[in-house]
């Protein structure tokens, strides 16, 4: 990241040129390539809420799962249980629900460095899965909830767009709002702070900031945007499932992050992109798509070994690789 | 029973417990003590050491063969993976973080294969009972945990008296000024690495006859192991095996109190308030 | 009637580990004025510094500002309270610029308050520079620019000129000697930059204040000989 400037103009005309992109492609792509792609944008939102955490906090979460699946109950028992305000009300109480469960995640790692953090958020994390599983009447367990289709987005958009219309274009929107929230935080002030903050958090405090404050607001910035995926994710497929607060959820953001690269604007999305595109041509194999997953894994890691931004990026971390 | 009269199997089971748990976690701080590697695909060494066990006990080859042949392969694993992975990525952060998740997933599958996809079981060696403070307590399981205690002292006396534990230490301390005297860094890295994987295939054998064999069984090792190293001290064996023991006591009094998931809960909820306490950098 | 003091330290001690780095330490600095700390290496001026600024904590003693007690308040509160410091590896923001830099220190004082400052530290040419890319004198005095900005009753400097040019020392000493109304805790084992632009000076040596005077006092030349030839022998 150093030597480009945080406010070149390259990377929002990039960012615009690539949801443009995304918008045109629609009209390209076969229905196939139309879900597949609307489940890896919906999914890189979540890959942006990681992002935020890992670049701009410098913080390495292995309980993002949580706040995921927090978004997705929230949206998905909502709109399941209420019928006041519809998907809208039911997006809101998923965001919500999300933003308590990444304020009480941050208030744990305030006290937390590195490794320490990791373990911190990887616990929580464990902890709600297991809760979910406990009480599996209301939230389905590992088989989770079948959303009626009422409820879902994509069928009260569909007479204008279509079934997988409708999921493309909610997911964009999705997408859009991530990346905006992106390149606005770097350019504001609250970007800066949390960029001091990561650089030299008791410096920072000797200037009358106060750390904590600042971390919880951050954190919750990533949190919502973990969540916003969830709640689109259940109200677009109509489906939500404790399997997604587990742990395997917390790494699959790690992966599509270190994938994507260090530019925070896109690279989330182009993490998950591969990712899930690598997936996608795997499982096209009958049998031990899984493998060829894993393997495909062990591939990438040898071309991000290249990488020099990586090790910069890793770094940053609090705590870690020292 | 009363509670009360609980007291002691609990007791019991948290220690047995919490020494199988030690084994896992030993080989997992070896790897990322002395050598800064974190190896998601640990716990699948783990897996892979007692699916093994049940292939030579399904195979009619015993019990011990398969021990044998498990501690074996952990430690083939390891080196495959450290020479045509770990070692041509040198080592690096990112790059092992991913391609461990790799291999975590490739060797889940290897086993989904082989062993399919329900839990198994095996029987133990040695089927006899102890009689403790009361109650009968299953010998094999006792048998284990001394092992698992046997294994810990043998780790730390190599680590603190042996020519190869020096060079580990050295190694971890400053690699540069290690090769600098004239130690191949590399090959007492992959030796430590190897070490761990004995010691996870052999883990996964002895405990198998206790827990289910079950192809996704690594997981919760993993999960389970790294957080008694972060809690223990990482590279310390004394710490590791106390962290391993104090978890797998907390796991077993909350089983008391609470349903299973639920206790799972509240132990997660006591090591995190320790962590939180301690708040150990 | 003699005003309150801006600083005031009280038998300030501090023992590490049962090595004792500060023992009994009393002062006072008033505002607008530089009270310089001199002494060799181990005197315990940093310490001195780092519990004045509040990142240590004494093990006995108190510090008090403006009359009241800060002895026991974090780093964060000293700084609403007014009080600036700099350090002997000057500590700065890497991934942001020299101006941003200067902002976040400056906090809501406005964009005339940044300019004036990088000015008087002539750092305008490189406010859109990343702090990572100075060089160390440029790093210090960028660590300066933010302590003022941040408009301080008290400013703890420690080893301000330490890897500074001549001429970025000169802009160092004609910074210092312009504040008006700000307290300056200067640390330093240069003596002849001291003396310059302290209106008193305190020798310490080995966690002791062993002179309090003047700068070209007779007592504190002598103490200052004592001081430096000691740690030479």
């Amino acid at each position: 990241m150093a030597g480009r400037s945080r406010y070149s103009v390259g990377t929002p005309v990039l960012s615009a040129i690539v949801i443009t992109a995304l918008a045109l492609l629609y009209t390209l792509l076969p229905d196939y390539g139309r879900t597949l792609l609307a489940r890896i944008m919906v999914l890189s939102i979540y890959s942006y809420g990681f992002a935020v955490s890992f670049h701009l906090l410098g913080v390495m979460s292995l309980g993002h799962a949580a706040l995921f699946a927090s978004g997705m109950y929230g949206a998905g028992l909502y709109a399941l249980r209420s019928p006041v305000g519809g998907p809208p009300a039911a997006l809101a109480a998923g965001l919500a629900s999300s933003l308590i469960v990444s304020v009480i995640l941050c208030l744990v790692t305030l006290r937390t460095r590195g490794p320490y953090t990791m373990i911190a958020t990887l616990l929580l994390s464990q902890a709600l899965y297991l809760l979910m599983l406990h009480f599996n009447e209301v939230t389905g367990g590992e088989q989770g909830i079948v959303l009626p289709r009422q409820a879902t987005v994509a069928w009260q958009l569909e007479g204008v767009l279509g079934e997988a219309g409708s999921r493309y274009f909610i997911a964009l929107a999705g997408l859009t709002a991530a990346v905006l929230s992106v390149l606005l935080l770097q350019r504001s002030r609250l970007g800066r702070i949390l960029l001091a903050l990561r650089d030299d958090e008791d410096k920072l405090e000797s200037l009358g900031y106060d750390r904590r404050l600042y971390r919880l607001i951050g954190f919750s910035v990533s949190g919502l945007l973990s969540g916003l995926s969830g709640s689109l994710y259940a109200l677009t497929y109509g489906y939500m499932g404790a399997g997604f607060a587990g742990v395997m959820y917390s790494v699959q953001p790690i992966l599509w992050v270190l994938v994507g690269g260090p530019v925070i604007e896109l690279s989330p999305f182009i993490g998950c992109l591969a990712v899930g595109i690598l997936s996608d041509l795997a499982s096209g194999l009958v049998r031990g798509h899984v493998l060829v997953v894993g393997l495909g894994l062990v591939a990438i890691a040898f071309a991000t070994r290249r990488l020099v931004w990586m090790s910069r990026l890793l770094g940053r971390l609090e705590g870690v690789g020292r | 029973m009363t509670a009360l009269e609980y007291l002691p199997l609990a007791l019991l089971d948290g220690v047995v417990s919490g020494l199988m748990l030690a084994l896992v976690a030993l080989g997992l701080s070896l790897a990322f003590g002395v050598m800064r590697i974190v190896n998601l695909a640990h716990g699948e060494f783990y897996m892979m050491g007692a699916a093994t066990c049940l292939l030579a006990v399904r195979g009619g080859l015993g019990f011990w063969a398969g021990l044998f042949a498990a501690a074996l392969l952990g430690g083939a694993l390891a080196v495959l993976v450290d020479v045509s992975v770990l070692r041509r990525l040198e080592y690096g952060l990112a790059p092992t973080i991913i391609a461990t998740f790799g291999i975590l997933l490739v060797l889940q599958q290897v086993a989904l294969a082989v062993i399919g996809p329900a839990p198994s079981s095996v029987e133990p060696p040695l089927s006899f009972l102890l009689s403790l403070w009361g109650i009968s307590y299953s010998g094999y399981k006792l048998l284990v945990a001394a092992a698992s205690l046997g294994a810990a002292l043998a780790v730390w006396l190599m680590i603190r008296s042996s020519e190869l534990g020096l060079k580990m230490r050295a190694v971890q301390q400053n690699r540069g000024l290690a090769e600098a005297l004239g130690i191949d860094s590399g090959r007492v890295m992959t030796v430590g690495f190897v070490v761990s994987g004995v010691l996870a295939g052999l883990a996964g054998a002895m405990t198998a006859p206790i827990r289910q064999v079950h192809f996704l069984m690594g997981l919760d090792a993993l999960i389970w192991s790294f957080l008694v190293v972060v809690v223990g001290g990482v590279g310390r064996v004394g710490g590791t095996v106390a962290a391993a023991v104090g978890i797998g006591l907390l796991e077993s009094f909350t089983a008391l109190l609470l349903p299973p998931t639920l206790s799972r809960v509240l132990s997660l909820a006591l090591v995190l308030a320790y962590v939180a306490v301690r708040r150990l950098v | 009637m003699v005003a309150e003091p801006l600083l005031r330290v009280e038998r300030v001690s501090k023992s590490f580990d049962g090595v004792r780095a500060l023992d009994g330490v009393s002062l006072a600095v008033r505002a607008g004025e530089v009270l310089g700390i001199i002494g060799p290496n181990g005197a315990g001026k940093s310490t001195l510094a780092g519990i004045v600024a509040g990142w240590i904590a004494p093990s006995s003693g108190r510090v008090l500002l403006g009359g009241k007690e800060i002895t026991a308040l974090p780093v964060r509160m000293r700084a609403l309270l007014g009080i600036a410091a700099t350090h002997q590896t000057p500590r700065v923001f890497t991934s942001l610029t020299v101006q941003e830099n200067i902002e976040l220190a400056a906090g809501k004082r406005g964009e005339d308050m940044i300019r004036e400052v990088a000015e008087k530290l002539d750092l305008t040419s490189k406010l859109h520079q990343r702090a990572s890319s100075l060089s160390f004198g440029h790093r210090r005095l960028l660590e300066l620019a933010m302590a003022l900005a941040s408009s301080p009753r008290l400013l703890v400097l420690d080893e301000p000129s330490q890897g500074l040019s001549t001429e970025e020392t000169g802009r160092l000493e004609s910074v210092i000697m312009g504040l008006r109304d700000v307290g300056v805790l200067l640390i330093d084992h240069r003596v002849d930059f001291v003396s310059r632009i302290s209106n008193s000076v305190a020798v310490m040596n080995s966690g002791r204040v062993i002179a309090l005077g003047r700068p070209r006092e007779e007592a504190v030349s002598a103490a200052i000989k004592r001081a430096y030839l000691r740690e030479e022998t």
